[in-house]
């Protein structure tokens, strides 16, 4: 009996300490991973997308915007078919390209990495395609295929496709394969177009629905903020079809083309090319991604030949009708013989005709009249060897030669503009002090922040003046004189209010200029006394001639035709 | 009349708790019903903003000046050659 008792105490405790050591597996070494299985049982946890912000014309069309697109994911426990068999189905639907003599080939390649993406091991949750269309969803969902599921993605559209890529950038991915701006507006206000990502948190029944009374923990997601720009969509059209065909017409490498209000700073249009489709920016070279009118140097020519007059005019070193004291032949400066373009000389010439004739010798004599700490102050003020400031990624600034560094033929040739670069962005700003009656301004492509329910204008920058009144009136008609009457004269649209100047600049390599290459630009704005925009036109190695008045004089005038009807701008006779 | 007091007070009890009982177990199915009502709402929100979504995709293709160049030109519109200005008190037409 005692014995009987002793074995069933015995059977107890061995029973007792196999409970112990079964609980201790399931709640200590298993708790962790069941916990977890439990939880996503009776939770349900979803990512709420923050969608991206647009990217506005100034009439609130779209630059750029969000399409609907779908995560493509399969979840293991829950599939049921073989998964070979799922690869086959699914590879019709997800394979890329539309190449129909490779068709059987990429469908077998897309199964074989939708195979090998569902046999990974230890996997539970896979993503076998990211950014699919609705109506590709759509067909998926049609097939009915236990395990695969969707989750919220966007795609980025731009509907002008090439148009204004430079100044939009793209959408690229980051380390992590999240989506991040490259660029242009997407690079600089990346942080404000994404928005933040939310999440719910909340316990569902066996069936999945949700239980009203769980717990829920929910943050919302933050939506991308909208940007309204400047960038007038039509002018924008026109500047690139205009910019395409002059590339044809006069045999250049490439071109840009700007178009800013000169009160506001604010930026038209722009358009550069070659380019690319920011829609597919992975089939482009990484070189076509950089903005050429914000980070491109070139030595400005002749252009640069209105903003040392306009210092020139401002510190009353010259008036318009000084005569020019050395214009009568070839200036020697220390080992050098700066000569005029056309080896034409004119003894007579005043400021006046020192631009209209666009002389060297004239001008290298104003920069010297100037000297070289007032030549540095003046060329400092208009911006030139610093960031403009423009709310673009990648905007690059070639440096300006220090002050007290400069000496006699720095100044005589930076006269003429040579022996600086400038960025197209800073010749425009620089030049748009003078359309706006001696006020810088800053450039800007974004106008106005608008979120849901609240909008925010972009301070309004009130300028900086750095030229009188009266100097940038004068230069603005010794402008209109070489529009009128200057070597692109048989360009010039008659009757209308033009202030103008062509640039045909050498091309610097290794120490010398190129004989042959030149970069060929015209800058300028219109109506004259109170302009509505002004313009930049450069031509790099233009073939059909080297000059800019035979290339991006015409080239410009040919899209200010179309501007000034846009604009409503009319002959003054 | 204290027993009949007594009866009345239990009848009342018994009715509070049939009561109780009754709206537990209505709330208790409402709860539960509710949740597939609130998944179905929010079913059709999603609905409605994937639609949302599709639609603001097709106004940006089709506000696209490129499209619509193309739609122009294939509907005959020609871009003007060549403009006119024609100053003021100038007779455009005029009948003789």
């Amino acid at each position: 009996m005692h014995f009987r008792l002793k074995l069933l105490a015995s059977f107890f405790l061995i029973a007792f300490l196999l409970l112990i050591g079964r609980l201790f597996f399931w709640q200590v070494i298993k708790g962790k991973s069941l916990a977890s299985q439990a939880r996503s049982q009776y939770q349900k946890s979803e990512k709420i997308t923050a969608p991206r912000g647009n990217i506005l014309g100034n009439d609130g069309s779209y630059l750029a915007g969000r399409e609907e697109a779908y995560l493509v994911y399969a979840y293991l426990p829950e599939i049921v078919e073989e998964h070979n068999l799922i690869a086959d189905k699914l590879a019709p639907l997800l394979a890329d390209g539309e190449d129909e003599d490779n068709y059987k080939a990429r469908i077998s390649e897309e199964a074989g990495r939708i195979k090998t993406a569902l046999n990974s091991d230890g996997a539970v949750w896979v993503p076998l395609k990211h950014k699919v269309s609705y109506e590709i969803k759509v067909n998926i969902e049609a097939l009915k295929i236990e395990g695969i599921g969707f989750e919220d993605e966007e795609i980025r559209v731009y509907p002008e496709a090439s148009s204004g890529a430079h100044l939009l950038g793209f959408v690229g991915k980051d380390d992590d394969g999240g989506d991040i701006g490259y660029f242009g507006l997407e690079g600089f206000y990346d942080q404000i177009l994404s928005g933040k990502h939310g999440y719910v948190s909340r316990e569902s029944d066996a069936v999945g629905l949700p239980i009203l009374f769980g717990s829920l923990r929910e943050v919302n997601a933050v939506n991308g903020v909208d940007l309204l720009t400047y960038i007038d969509k039509t002018v924008q059209h026109t500047v690139e079809n205009a910019l395409i065909k002059g590339l044809e017409k006069y045999g250049a490498a490439s071109g840009t083309v700007i178009v800013m209000d000169p009160k506001t700073g604010g930026i038209l249009a722009q358009a550069s090319y070659p380019s690319y489709d920011p829609s597919f920016y992975q089939k482009y070279s990484d070189e076509l991604f950089k903005n050429p009118a914000t980070s491109a140097s070139f030595e400005p020519g002749s252009v640069f030949k209105i903003l040392v007059m306009a210092g020139a005019l401002d510190a009353e070193i010259v008036k318009p009708d000084t005569k020019c004291l050395v214009c009568q032949g070839p200036l020697p400066v220390d080992k050098y013989t700066i000569e005029t373009w056309n080896k034409v000389y004119r003894p007579d010439s005043n400021m006046i005709d020192v631009i209209v004739n666009s002389d060297n010798v004239g001008m290298a004599w104003v920069a010297q009249e100037l000297g070289p700490d007032r030549l540095y102050d003046y060329l400092d003020k208009f911006g030139i060897g610093k960031l403009t400031g423009i709310d673009l990624q990648g905007e690059w600034a070639p440096v300006l030669r220090e002050k007290g560094t400069w000496n006699i033929v720095d100044v005589a040739t930076a006269g003429f503009g040579q022996g600086v670069a400038v960025t197209p962005i800073q010749l425009i700003r620089g030049a748009g002090a003078i359309a706006n009656d001696g006020v810088i301004v800053k450039p800007k492509v974004v106008k106005k922040l608008e979120g849901v329910g609240w909008e925010e204008e972009i301070e309004e920058d009130e300028g900086e003046r750095i030229l009188s009144k009266k100097a940038a009136e004068d230069i603005t008609g010794m402008m209109i004189e070489a529009a009128k009457n200057g070597e692109a004269k048989w360009t010039h649209l008659r009757g209308f209010s033009v202030a103008g100047k062509t640039g045909t600049a050498q091309i610097p390599i290794a120490g010398h200029y190129d004989e042959e290459k030149t970069i060929a630009s015209f800058i300028g704005f219109t109506p004259a006394d109170d302009p509505k925009f002004i313009m930049l036109v450069t031509l790099r190695e233009p073939t059909s001639s080297p000059w800019a008045s035979e290339t991006a004089a015409p080239l410009w005038y040919s899209i200010a035709k179309d501007l000034f009807l846009y604009f409503g701008i009319q002959p003054e006779k | 009349m204290k027993q009949i007091n007594r009866n009345k007070k239990l009848y009342i009890s018994w009715f509070v708790f049939g009561l109780v009982f009754l709206l537990t177990i209505f709330f208790t199915i409402q709860t539960a019903t509710s949740g597939a009502e609130f998944a179905e709402v929010e079913s059709v929100k999603n609905n409605l903003i994937t639609e949302n979504k599709l639609l603001e995709g097709d106004v940006i293709k089709l506000s696209s000046l490129k499209n619509l160049e193309e739609n122009a030109q294939e509907l005959g519109f020609l871009k003007p050659s060549n403009i006119i200005y024609i100053s003021d008190g100038y007779d455009v037409a005029k009948a003789e």
